[in-house]
């Protein structure tokens, strides 16, 4: 098997530390916000349900619920994605084809699609909130 | 399509960009709206408190806007990277990267504790005014 340059980065730096040592390191802050994430994301749910049973016939508070529904969804699949990278980053092992470094790397920029996605549609539902406040 | 670390590394930066640039509208609109909030004199403020409020706005859009530059710093040492192939780039990059993580649930931790205290405070303060 030809060996990944990177996986041979643990020789430690002037830091005091090394690359796959700051990867692993992340595992227990994930953790955390694995469960803030999913808790956060089914508290939105339930405030987006609560929206659309609170009235349904004005088109605002609608549009609003499903913003927020999706809202949820969005912060459930961010704690699922942290929920891989962490499982990935727990099994890592360097000589496993299967689980290799860069793999790892590929699940970290899927971690950082699913925050990019977050946050945008925060900005959203922000922005409806205000046209609505606005013109509603 | 097989993975590479290149591509994904290429990857990463784009999307640590892409939520840079969505925090930093965010932080925009935070910060226009707090100075607005305490130029206003706290007309829309949570606390009564003059002091405390601005602690906390200030406190907590100044702790957003560091938790932003450390991803800046993340993907700009990612870049770097890329041109140099230096690995403590690398290693720092993915340390900043850790700190993001890191600080997000100490910051709201701090957060939750200081409102729990302040709340505390307040009604040990409106008992002993009772009690007078």
């Amino acid at each position: 098997m030809e060996d990944n340059l990177l996986d041979n980065n643990n020789i430690e730096s002037v830091y005091k530390s090394s690359f796959l040592q700051e990867i692993l390191k992340v595992e227990v802050w994930l953790s955390v916000l694995v469960v803030l994430g999913f808790l956060v994301g089914l508290g939105v749910g339930i405030a987006g349900v609560g929206m659309f049973a609170a009235d349904t016939t004005e088109w605002k508070w609608s549009i609003t619920g499903a913003m927020v529904l999706i809202q949820s969804v969005l912060f459930i699949y961010w704690s699922y994605i942290a929920f891989d990278y962490t499982k990935a980053v727990k099994w890592y092992n360097p000589k496993n084809i299967t689980n290799r470094l860069e793999h790892l790397l590929e699940k970290n920029s899927q971690l950082w699609r699913a925050t990019a996605m977050v946050f945008s549609w925060l900005l959203c539902l922000f922005g409806t909130a205000a046209l609505v406040g606005i013109f509603g | 399509m097989e993975v590479t670390p290149e591509s994904a590394i290429a990857k990463i930066i784009f999307w640590q960009k892409t939520t840079f640039i969505f925090c930093s509208i965010f932080l925009v609109i935070f910060w226009t709206l707090i100075i607005n909030d305490i130029v206003l004199g706290f007309e829309y403020g949570y606390f009564e408190d003059y002091y405390t409020s601005t602690l906390w706005y200030i406190g907590f859009c100044s702790l957003g806007t560091f938790i932003n530059y450390l991803l800046y710093q993340s993907f700009t040492l990612l870049s770097t990277y890329q041109k140099h192939e230096n690995k403590i780039d690398l290693e720092v990059s993915f340390r900043k990267q850790r700190y993001v993580w890191m600080s997000i649930p100490l910051v709201l931790g701090i957060f939750i504790l200081g409102s729990i205290a302040m709340m505390f405070f307040f009604l040990f303060s409106f008992s002993n005014v009772s009690e007078l």
